[in-house]
């Protein structure tokens, strides 16, 4: 067994497709200013964009065309569209759209066919297409006199094509069930993790050791959402040790995060920064898009955190980015409401209101209500800062609504504490109280000791009671 | 009917055999060019650490559910040193609707056998975890008259699979309800699946396979997002199918294992993709001639069956020579061996002789006769003469046609070949009519 077979799957994953960079580096410097012809299979639009931006440093001119959907004539369609006199190669991305998987008669794949002597009388550069696995088959297939003309074959991923964003889940699913818990069952629930995790042992077998692991995430995040950050944290940690044990790097970048995730809660903002990195470096590593983005996104709610607007802009628009190419609309969705934030921070309410109101629109396509009530809530907010009371007012109990429907406690109670704020600006005390009142007694429900303590300190503002006159 | 021609009726059932019927089962291996699918399947699943999902594809009646089974036998009865681990089939057809298959369906059947049979088997009872809440979400959409009110894992899945089996309207609701949310679901199922996996850890079992055999049956058809219904379920829902935690073995539709999409397919799954190859019982053309070992195993087969019924075999065949000629006739197939075994019972009294074995043959010839296009003939005749298929875009969807319909069966010995069903293949084509200059 060679040294590379002897690595785990995910790291032998990314060395070979480091390998296949550095192969197409050296075809594009070797074939400079000649025709050559290949193919690079790459099964995610957004790998290969982000692909094709690790090459100008040493390719510096590379001319990429998009073949338009249902093109018949390739070739004409991208002779009429390359226009870079001074181009040291062509990519041509997007021949899938116009080699539809079912169809028994593929026009385009049998027109390149015919044109295959055509390429190389109107390119003097290597030609390089960017096809996803099933159509580089069909290419084989329906295209076999231009297919014997390639000189090579780069494979980047095996990764599929075009999976909707709702149905690239990660192995586990996620935990959004375990935050709709209320506390008597978020007890019942950890004492539940608890015991399997007892069970399961200090060394449990192979079999048990992935749901260890998952067991371990949910235990962390249960604690996490009490406010007892000292025992998530160790709980996290645990899971780091068993993943660098297993050698697991996308499980290792998982726990770098959630680990960022609780230093930033405590308000240890370098620490938190420092853990996001180690995760971002991973996903980079095992070019995981979607992880990626994911921590540019924690890293802007970092600077944000920190007051450092522009930077923490620049992340959550790079995280959009890479959404954005994944077709992941939830994740723009949520982007667009941390660039709301931001706007707000900033004092630009306009830019702020678009952008959350993007969001929404996303969140409610999806049918994604708890996205869709979180964000009113942050439109309340920037009603009040606009001293737009009343929508102000409108905006929460919209947002406490859908919380209501969806049973999120947590949500319900930060809607009341955000109604005592509106209360309070109206100077209406009583009603202040009764909201912050309801949002202290749920969170103490649910288990969140730190945010009792918290509205218990608005409360506490308030002027006590003038005495009644005694008759 | 007398008693033993109902017994040795009975015996032929051309049904897969279950785990349990060891006393019937034929390892056909050796005339399978020794694939041995069932030890790999297995062998992967033990020397994994992460769980593994796996695909199986073959023709239908090519003994894939009977080597599933057996596999299932095997790996919780392994020979001495290796775990044993507890083996789920779920037969997918209990729970879905082959003409309209989706992964929400294939969620709920896998978490509603496991539990089953985990609950009968063993006694280990599941608790529902978040799967009470999300079914709960269920009762409010589903128009169908369920109550889960009762709620217990097992029964609740029961009803629900039953509404969303019979109903395309329950289908649909519960579709679009798990759509979105379909993380949640996951991680509910997979929730399920570590309780599992702990209880049976409890018990001496190292491990949790779950088996989905049936889906090799699922009707061609397009789908809405411009591919077939079968590559939407095993490439556009790859990252579901492969999601849950435990070791997973699919089956598939054999068309698919030779499409453009097997590359895909095979890095999906974990590196290939497997097939079951008809039992060879005769050799590969143009110079066909009856395959002893392939034969012989046959003949087995059918000694077994008969001795489960207290029978001999002078009391089901006239003479060893229209046995051997009905084992021809199947073209290696166990299932259509059974058929041809209970057609002949049917047509006539007992032993079959060669009158009986023509009306079976005659049955049969006009099951294809029906069946095939004029642009079928050019290939099935290169594959008669020569063992070879050439797939052109011309004729792609003929051959699919062949060997969905296994007019056309493929074989393995040194190298892949195929075969003409012996039915099919004395089939005249229609004369071609020629215009009049």
């Amino acid at each position: 067994m060679s040294q590379a077979e002897s690595l785990p799957n995910e790291t032998r994953e990314p060395q070979r497709q480091v390998v296949e960079l550095q192969s197409l580096r050296r075809m594009l410097d070797a074939s400079r200013g000649s025709f050559s012809l290949s193919v690079a299979v790459c099964n995610s639009p957004a790998l290969r964009d982000h692909l094709m931006q690790e090459l100008p440093s040493s390719v510096s001119r590379i001319e990429v065309v998009a073949v338009p959907p249902d093109t018949v004539d390739v070739f004409g369609a991208v002779n009429a569209a390359a226009d870079d006199a001074e181009r040291l190669a062509l990519f041509v991305v997007g021949l899938e759209q116009s080699v539809p998987s079912a169809a028994t008669q593929q026009a385009a794949l049998r027109s390149l066919n015919a044109s295959r002597e055509l390429w190389q009388h109107s390119f003097a550069c290597p030609v390089v297409f960017w096809l996803p696995d099933y159509a580089a088959t069909l290419l084989t297939i329906h295209a076999p006199d231009f297919w014997r003309y390639r000189s090579h074959r780069f494979e980047f991923v095996s990764e599929q094509a075009g999976i909707p964003s709702a149905m690239a889940d990660r192995f586990a699913g996620n935990i959004d069930a375990a935050s709709g818990l209320s506390a008597d069952e978020k007890e019942f629930r950890i004492a539940e993790l608890e015991q399997r995790l007892a069970e399961a042992g200090t060394n449990p077998t192979p079999n048990l050791v992935p749901h260890q692991l998952l067991w371990l995430n949910e235990l962390a995040f249960l604690y996490s959402t009490r406010g007892d950050l000292d025992r998530a944290e160790a709980i996290y940690r645990n899971a780091l040790a068993i993943e660098e044990k297993l050698g697991r790097l996308e499980g290792m970048a998982s726990e770098y995060g959630n680990l960022g995730n609780i230093y930033q809660m405590r308000g240890e903002l370098d620490q938190a920064e420092t853990m996001h990195r180690k995760s971002l470096a991973i996903e980079e590593k095992l070019g995981r898009l979607e992880g990626m983005a994911g921590e540019y996104g924690n890293l802007g709610l970092i600077y944000r955190m920190r007051g450092d607007l522009d930077q923490a802009e620049t992340m959550q628009r790079k995280a959009i980015a890479i959404f954005e190419k994944l077709g992941q609309l939830a994740g723009m969705a949520s982007g667009y409401g941390n660039l709301g934030n931001i706007y707000q921070m900033r004092g630009d309410l306009d830019q702020a209101e678009t952008m959350q109101r993007k969001a929404i629109a996303i969140f409610e396509k999806l049918g994604q209500l708890a996205g869709m009530a979180s964000e009113y809530g942050n439109l309340g907010l920037m009603y009040e800062t606009r001293g737009d009371l009343d929508q102000a007012e409108a905006m929460h109990r919209k947002s406490l609504a859908i919380f209501e429907k969806l049973g999120q406690l947590e949500g319900i109670a930060s809607a009341y504490c955000n109604l005592g704020n509106v209360y309070y600006a109206r100077a209406d005390l009583d009603q202040a109280e009764a909201h912050w009142t309801k949002a202290r007694d749920l969170f103490a429900q649910i288990g969140m000791p730190h945010m009792v303590a918290e509205v218990q300190r608005s409360i506490d503002t308030l002027p006590p009671p003038e005495p009644t006159e005694q008759a | 009917m007398d008693d033993r021609v109902q017994r040795i009726y009975q015996a032929f059932s051309p049904t897969p055999l279950s785990a349990e019927q060891t006393d019937l089962y034929v390892r056909l291996d050796q005339a399978r060019g020794g694939a041995n699918v069932a030890e790999r399947l297995g062998k992967r699943i033990r020397l994994a650490a992460p769980p593994t999902c796996q695909v199986l594809a073959g023709h239908r009646g090519s003994g894939k559910s009977t080597e599933l089974a057996q596999l299932c036998h095997d790996l919780g009865d392994p020979r001495s040193g290796e775990p044993r681990l507890f083996a789920v089939l779920c037969a997918a057809d209990e729970d879905i609707d082959r003409n309209d298959v989706d992964f929400p369906e294939i969620l709920i059947a896998i978490i509603k056998q496991t539990a089953k049979q985990l609950k009968d088997r063993l006694g280990i009872s599941l608790k529902p975890g978040y799967f009470k809440d999300l079914i709960e979400r269920f009762k409010k959409v589903l128009t169908s008259d369920i109550s889960l009110d009762e709620f217990e894992l097992g029964k609740g899945l029961l009803k629900l699979s039953g509404a969303i089996r019979s109903s395309p309207d329950a289908r649909m609701a519960v579709r679009k309800l798990l759509e979105p949310d379909a993380g949640n679901w996951i991680y509910a199922a997979n929730d399920l699946l570590g309780q599992a996996t702990l209880e049976l850890s409890k018990k001496g079992y190292a491990g949790l396979v779950v088996i989905v055999d049936d889906l090799d049956k699922m009707v061609l058809r397009p789908h809405d997002a411009g591919c077939s219904t079968q590559e939407y379920l095993f490439v556009h829902r790859a990252a579901q199918l492969s999601s849950f935690a435990c070791h997973m073995i699919y089956t598939m539709p054999l068309e698919l294992a030779y499409s453009h999409q097997e590359q895909t397919i095979a890095k999906l799954y974990g590196g290939r993709v497997p097939v079951v190859p008809m039992t060879q019982v005769a050799t590969r053309p143009p110079k066909s001639r009856p395959y002893k070992t392939g034969m012989k195993l046959f003949q087995q087969i059918i000694a077994k069956r008969l001795a489960s019924a207290a029978a001999v075999e002078q009391d089901l065949f006239d003479t060893p020579k229209v046995r051997d000629e009905l084992i021809r006739l199947s073209g290696g197939q166990p299932t259509e061996l059974m058929s041809l075994v209970r057609e002949s019972i049917v047509s006539g009294s007992l032993p079959i002789n060669e009158q009986l074995l023509k009306r079976a043959r005659q049955e049969g010839r006009r099951a294809y006769a029906r069946q095939l296009r004029i642009d079928h003939w050019p290939i099935l005749k290169k594959a008669k003469a020569s063992g070879q298929l050439t797939r052109t875009k011309d004729n792609d969807q003929a051959v699919r046609e062949l060997l969905e319909s296994r007019a056309i069966l493929l074989y393995v010995n040194d190298q892949e070949w195929y075969g003409v069903n012996p039915l099919a293949a004395d089939i005249k084509p229609p004369p071609t009519t020629r215009r009049k200059r």
